[in-house]
């Protein structure tokens, strides 16, 4: 195989917007999906005498990302004026970052590519990391948006998000694949929203990414050239985008072409790349010291005090799980995936374990985590409900695992009381189950009467069974249960009807 | 029943001989009477001046008294006022009315001050003569072929002319003190930070400064207690307390420490200029002060750093006026007719290329065809073309070379070590003296067109005055008499002091001016 022969080389880099409530250096609002043009003031549209006034939080959401990702804080940077004319950019410049990025020098760990080295070791407990090297982050403003499309020689503009805090951060290129790079983005998505920085919608535009592109023979320690990757809209373009290119540069190379360094576009609708500009059209962007924003101190109070600040960071949080709760690592995964999730599953757990008071905690975490990743995640996927809005809150959650723990509920009737608490908020599981009979009956005298009465009504049944007819067991257990008001606990139906059964075999 | 100074203006309203109206009224009627000579006022605000005087009348009558009620005021137009046009003197912003009122307007206003009209200025502030304007030059006010100075020629000319107590200008490079010299008023620049920017049109950020003119060191003082003060939407104003700035007036200057710096009295300065100093140093020297000579060594690399610094920022700034959202849009049929042009001529230089076989060229010229085409482009290049004046022009081309790949560490980066420096030199010089004492400019009042077709005289013109922009530090320049060659133009003073100490220059301004024979 020809890519066996060649390693692509891929660094990304990807803008955030920021979460904010204003825009970057305006008072306006930074909404997104407002009508065309109702997010605008003076300061964002560059009219003559404004200035920018820098937003606090932005700059502290940007170095969070830093802290998150192992960077180094500078203690002074400044923002420059990046210089194009575009008509969805009123000043005539970007206001952005240059020489002196908010962070720089970090890492983001991603798990190893598992077939890198022939092997597979899904097994294994845990995968391995591979560290990605951030360069830097770096705070800037967004522009508007161009219109093109709509009708001959329009273009119309809305400058809304024109103003608003994006992040650009930039990785080495670290990556070999273009799976590496699906899994760094997301962890990087992962980790904006686990920050609370951003929504980290690449279908809204809040995540964005370019990718620099290179392939080398394997073993070579120099770079090819490069090219660079626009209009990656989705994590799975950025894949899709990253495969068409490397090979298209391994074709190229194998019939002996150069590959030109240029900047591509990706089609995603013809799956394919386009070219969108030459090296020799690179622009000279006169960047400039911005004048009107003094330089951002950050003293190191303020890193130690952020730093302090930061959540518990979701490889961590997966770790712990696995490690204090017992966890297998795939349910660690699932639970650490979204930082909501995985809040809510700790309280469940601390709210039952009040009621458990001891035993066998990995078991209660384990169940706990079934119900999470089963009824909960369902219902989040299947309706507007985030974890903190959900109608089963973590305490209510728990009393429901307890009555399973307790045998009080069968696996069948727990996910009835599940459906059942998101409608009837006021009561509690319990309560809930007994209103609706899915307490399970497991008293022995009240079965065992039902199973002989079914077994001697039965008597072909039963012989067939005791010749060897073992799919009537089903048959009986659903008979007992019918006749049984309430819900008698299916185990121990079945483990009475095989006494029973064993008992008139041995009769025989 | 008009008033030498706001301040005698001020005394008539207090004892009721006049009001805020009549006040307006005679000073509407003095610029409908001189303004079509002097051409100081491009847009007056007549109704709107006279209905905020009866309202100021109204609440004066209820005892609620103003610092500035009756002050009638000029503004500059690079400093917007909500709803007003704002030009800038400049053809691009001809039919541009501001959206909001800049920081001083809304302390103006809350203070009692009446916004008469607004000021003629060089285009974007770039000027010393008043004649790079649109809308044509301002004439010196007591001698028509003579310039008032600029950038703020007409805020000058028009409190000169007595067509408003008081005006306000800006000063990037010597915008308030040099027209104020010509022009015999007072004018102060104060500390970069002290008054916010917000709402002043820029031309080069990190050295513009919004300052007050008038004809009494006492009215500029007065002014200066409402402009004064930090501002959350100007990041480079300063949390510096605001002390009332008359408790500065009318106090000797006895054991006051001046410095004459020695480079501001070298070869260029005319003779008369500094005869008439040196009497003025004789005078506060018997009053008690001690001066001293001392040395800024570094003042001689002022012009050149200002001119790299001060046109990189006015090529990013004036980066905004695209002819895309408002302000000058050349006609469609224009760019058309620009874009065809063009093409005309790379397919002349193609054909020729093609017969000479030069591929490389070949090449070249296709690729700038695909571009020229652009009617995008040719917005750009035919808004902006036509609608900045050449010296505008020319202050873009020099700060985008020096900004350009290449040219960055050695023009940009480098002028800014020597800002450094001489920013340096003065703080060195405020270890030993309170307040410098030097001429405004090196010559009164040139010709209209003497200077026109030399940028580099213009821009000598400035020498004195544009090191205090390049350090920060706060400047006044005040009136010491008329030049002895006829026609007697006048000639100003200035006054330097330690940043923030603008309490200092017009301690001794006040007293400087005082010494003058009226």
């Amino acid at each position: 195989m020809l890519h066996e022969t060649y390693e692509p080389v891929i660094g990304l880099e990807v803008h955030c917007q920021l979460q904010t409530e204003s825009k970057l250096f305006s008072p306006e609002a930074a909404a997104y999906g407002a009508p065309p043009n109702t997010h605008v003031d003076p300061v964002s549209l560059g009219h003559p005498g404004t200035l920018p006034v820098l937003n606090e939080t932005a700059v502290t959401h940007t170095l969070r990302m830093g802290l998150a990702t192992h960077c180094s804080i500078a203690e002074r940077s400044f923002f420059a004026r990046k210089h194009y004319f575009y008509p969805d950019l009123p000043k005539g410049y970007q206001t952005s970052q240059y020489d002196t990025p908010l962070c720089y020098g970090g890492y983001l760990e991603i798990d190893a590519d598992t077939d890198a080295s022939g092997t597979n070791d899904t097994d294994s407990a845990r995968p391995s990391r591979k560290r990605i090297g951030i360069t830097r982050i770096h705070l800037e403003e967004d522009a508007g948006k161009s219109i093109h499309d709509q009708g001959e020689a329009h273009t119309l503009l809305d400058y809304n998000r024109c103003g608003v805090p994006l992040i650009e951060m930039v990785s080495e290129p670290d990556l070999r694949s273009p799976n590496e790079a699906y899994r760094y983005l997301q962890k990087v998505r992962q980790l904006v929203r686990w920050l609370g920085i951003s929504n980290g919608n690449m279908e809204e535009g809040s995540l964005r990414c370019d990718a620099n592109v290179s392939v080398r023979p394997k073993g070579q320690t120099g770079l090819g050239t490069r090219t660079e990757l626009k209009n990656l809209n989705s994590i799975r373009n950025v894949e899709r985008a990253l495969e068409y290119e490397i090979n298209r540069q391994i074709v190229a190379r194998e019939r002996g072409e150069a590959v030109q360094q240029q900047t591509l576009l990706w089609d995603a609708d013809a799956q394919q790349t386009r070219t969108l500009r030459s090296k020799e059209e690179a622009r000279d962007y006169r960047y400039l010291p911005d004048p009107d924003l003094p330089p951002v101190v950050v003293p190191e109070e303020r890193v130690e005090a952020l730093r302090d600040d930061l959540p518990e960071m979701p490889n961590a949080r997966c770790h712990r799980f696995v490690d204090s709760l017992g966890l297998p690592p795939y349910d660690a995964e699932v639970l650490t995936e979204d930082r909501a999730v995985a809040d809510y599953f700790e309280e469940a757990l601390s709210s039952l374990f009040k009621r458990t008071k001891g035993g066998d905690t990995n078991a209660q975490a384990k169940e706990v985590a079934n119900f999470v990743m089963g009824d909960v995640m369902q219902t989040l996927n299947e309706t507007d409900h985030t974890p903190q809005t959900l109608p089963v809150t973590p305490r209510r959650l728990a009393q429901l695992v307890y009555l399973r723990l307790e045998d009080k509920v069968s696996s069948s009737g727990a996910q009835e009381v599940f459906s059942l608490m998101l409608d009837h908020t006021d009561a509690s599981a319990g309560k809930i189950a007994d209103d609706h009979n899915l307490i399970q009956i497991s008293d022995r005298s009240h079965i065992e009467p039902v199973v002989t009465s079914v077994l001697n009504e039965h008597s072909d049944n039963v012989k067939q069974y005791l010749n060897g007819k073992d799919g009537l067991l089903g048959f009986f257990i659903g008979q007992v249960m019918r006749r049984i008001d309430g819900s008698p606990d299916p185990q121990l139906v079945r483990t009475l009807l095989t006494e029973h059964l064993d008992a008139r075999s041995q009769n025989q | 029943m008009s008033y030498s100074t706001f301040a005698e203006a001020r005394a008539a309203l207090s004892n009721d001989e006049t009001s805020c109206e009549a006040l307006v009224s005679s000073y509407l009627e003095r610029i409908e009477a001189r303004n079509d000579a002097v051409n100081a006022f491009l847009t007056v605000d007549r109704d709107g001046a006279l209905n905020h005087a009866r309202y100021l009348d109204s609440q004066l009558e209820r005892g609620n008294d103003r610092p500035l009620a009756g002050l009638v005021l000029g503004v500059k137009d690079m400093i917007a006022i909500k709803n007003q046009a704002l030009t800038c003197g400049s053809r691009m912003l001809e039919d541009f009315t501001s959206l909001y009122d800049a920081h001083v307007i809304e302390q103006l206003r809350e203070a009692g001050a009446i916004f008469v009209g607004k000021t003629n200025c060089d285009e974007f502030g770039m000027g010393s003569s008043n004649e790079t304007s649109y809308f044509g030059p301002v004439q010196h006010p007591e001698h028509e072929d003579y310039v008032p100075g600029g950038s703020s020629g007409g805020s000058a000319a028009a409190v000169a002319d007595g067509m408003c107590h008081a005006a306000l200008g800006t000063d990037t490079g010597g915008s308030v003190r040099q027209p104020a010299a010509f022009c015999g008023v007072v004018g102060l620049k104060p500390t970069y930070g002290r008054v916010s920017r917000y709402g002043l049109v820029s031309y080069a950020s990190s050295f513009d400064t919004i300052g007050p003119m008038g004809r009494s060191v006492e009215d500029v003082a007065l002014l200066l207690n409402a402009l004064a003060g930090p501002d959350t939407r100007d990041a480079t104003s300063a949390e510096v307390q605001v002390p009332d700035y008359t408790r500065a007036l009318g106090r000797s200057v006895e054991g006051v420490r001046i410095g004459l710096p020695e480079e501001y009295f070298a070869e260029g300065l005319d003779p008369d200029i500094r005869r008439m100093i040196e009497a003025q140093v004789e005078q506060l020297r018997d009053q008690g002060a001690e001066v001293q000579s001392v040395s800024l060594p570094h003042t001689e690399y002022g012009i050149a750093t200002y001119y790299v610094l001060a046109t990189a920022e006015a090529s990013s700034n004036l980066s905004r006026y695209d002819g895309v959202r408002y302000g000058h849009r050349a006609d469609l049929e224009t760019m058309q007719a620009a874009i065809k042009e063009e093409h005309e001529a790379l397919h002349e230089q193609l054909g020729t290329a093609q017969s000479n076989g030069d591929a490389e060229r070949v090449a070249q010229l296709q690729d700038q065809l695909d571009t020229q085409s652009d009617l995008l482009r040719a917005l750009y290049v035919q808004s902006r073309t036509e609608g900045f004046g050449d010296e505008v022009k020319r202050r873009i081309m020099l700060g985008t070379y020096a900004l350009s790949a290449g040219h960055y560490d050695k023009y940009y980066e480098k002028a800014q070590r020597v800002r450094t420096l001489i920013r340096h030199d003065f703080l060195q010089a405020f270890e030993d003296v309170d307040v410098l004492l030097t001429p405004a400019t090196p010559t009164p009042a040139f010709q209209r067109g003497e200077k026109t077709a030399d940028p580099l005289q213009m821009y000598l013109s400035d020498v004195y005055t544009v090191p205090a922009n390049l350090a920060g530090v706060p400047g006044l320049s005040v009136p010491i008499g008329t030049h002895p060659d006829a026609p007697h133009l006048p000639v100003g003073a200035q006054l330097l002091a330690a940043p923030f100490d603008e309490a200092g220059l017009l301690h001794v301004g006040d007293a400087l001016m005082k010494n003058v024979p009226a």
